[in-house]
């Protein structure tokens, strides 16, 4: 499989969270804003890349009883170490916006299933794409249900106020429950697109045929 | 008995290796992230106190930590030009996501809350997360020197109005704000 069309199974074919519907403990926690989402969905697309890379070098030598247990050892410990070196030296306002993201990588499943069902079995540039492709795909689904969630719960994007009148708020939105009901609708929208797209092409166009 | 003993060597070996680079990491980041926490630290408390130009950290007996089980964990005492003109005190109330660590701002020539800075917090973004913004902490600047009450409603002198959805965490604020405040009348204005 080329890099392009690995990058797009992540990103469109299987995107993890309106295909797969992986990783939806993050996507509560985490989109009620536009930046917050993308600024999840950056770090953990680095961790997949260096932890898929890792595990795809590492996946003819690791004993297969074990695997599961070296996943977590080497994810948990990428993580840290992100975790550190942000601190340490990335500028205080990067490190204030995405430090208390980065723990919650470590319990995303979408990570885990990557190095399961396609770093433990293919070489290492591949991984790295697959990783790419999924953690982007992540990004995306993240920063649309926070472009969404933002809005309508707090009348802006990306921080600008569109509606700055408190009344127009819409508070559940902010909440765990709006993110199920903005996703729902988002998936709802995709599966009548696809059901009508199948049926346009069965009938060669036009609803009335 | 060789298929138990491989796979645990294995993994005691990568968890060994993952555990030296950890320790690596955090041997090589341990003085910047102090560094950058002090950086922090120090910026903040210039925001609060705006005529200070240096901090002294009163010692925890003179401050009274040891006595007391509240969530006070230190007090600096801020100067200009070797005068006092205030007092930082840093708090860790018990937030809605866990420990708040807080610092409170006391103006000696106003006799007043000169302000609050919220330094590392667990709320929920969105909700609680809104404590560490300047709209919330400018409810708190220039307040008297009495204990504050928390309402939902348009407040009066001596309340403050929750973040909506959040009033957990607006209330472990204002703990901090009346502990703060307390100290202050005990340890200050009562010598």
């Amino acid at each position: 499989m080329s890099y392009y069309k690995l990058l797009k199974k992540g990103i469109v074919d299987e995107n993890p969270i309106f295909i797969q519907l992986v990783a939806l403990c993050p996507l509560l926690a985490v989109t009620t804003s536009a930046i917050n989402g993308i600024s999840m969905g950056l770090s953990t697309a680095a961790v997949m890349v260096c932890a898929s890379a890792a595990i795809s070098v590492l996946r003819k030598v690791i004993p297969n009883e074990i695997r599961i247990a070296v996943f977590v050892i080497i994810v948990a410990g990428f993580v840290t170490i992100l975790e550190l070196l942000m601190e340490a030296y990335a500028p205080p306002a990067i490190n204030e916006a995405l430090g208390i993201f980065i723990p919650l990588i470590v319990v995303n499943c979408m990570v885990f299933s990557r190095l399961e069902a396609f770093a433990s079995k293919n070489g290492v540039l591949p991984s790295a794409a697959d990783a790419l492709g999924m953690g982007l795909g992540f990004t995306l689904g993240l920063m649309t249900l926070g472009v969404i969630r933002e809005f309508l719960g707090n009348g802006s994007v990306f921080g600008f106020e569109l509606l700055a009148d408190p009344s127009a708020h819409v508070l559940i939105m902010l909440m765990a429950p709006g993110a199920f009901f903005t996703l729902g609708v988002i998936i709802m929208v995709m599966k009548f697109y696809r059901a009508h797209r199948a049926y346009f092409r069965a009938t060669k166009g036009g609803l009335s045929g | 008995m060789k298929h138990v003993i491989k796979p645990a060597s294995y993994l005691f070996f990568v968890a060994a290796v993952t555990t030296a680079l950890l320790v690596l990491t955090h041997a090589v980041t341990l003085e910047p992230i102090a560094n950058q926490h002090k950086k922090a630290r120090e910026k903040m408390m210039r925001e609060i106190l705006t005529r200070a130009d240096a901090f002294q950290e009163i010692p925890a007996e003179k401050a009274g930590k040891a006595e007391k089980s509240g969530s006070l964990d230190r007090v600096f005492e801020a100067f200009n030009g070797g005068e006092t003109i205030g007092w930082i005190v840093e708090l860790s109330p018990g937030g809605y996501g866990g420990a708040i660590n807080m610092m409170v701002g006391i103006s000696k020539e106003d006799d007043a809350v000169a302000g609050i800075r919220v330094l590392r917090h667990s709320e929920t973004p969105g909700l609680g997360a809104l404590a560490a913004t300047e709209r919330f902490y400018s409810k708190y600047e220039g307040r008297k020197l009495v204990p504050l009450k928390v309402v939902r409603s348009r407040p009066h002198d001596d309340e403050i109005d929750a973040i909506t959805s959040a009033t957990i965490t607006t209330q472990a604020v204002t703990d901090a704000v009346n502990e703060a405040i307390k100290w202050y009348a005990e340890r200050v204005s009562g010598e």
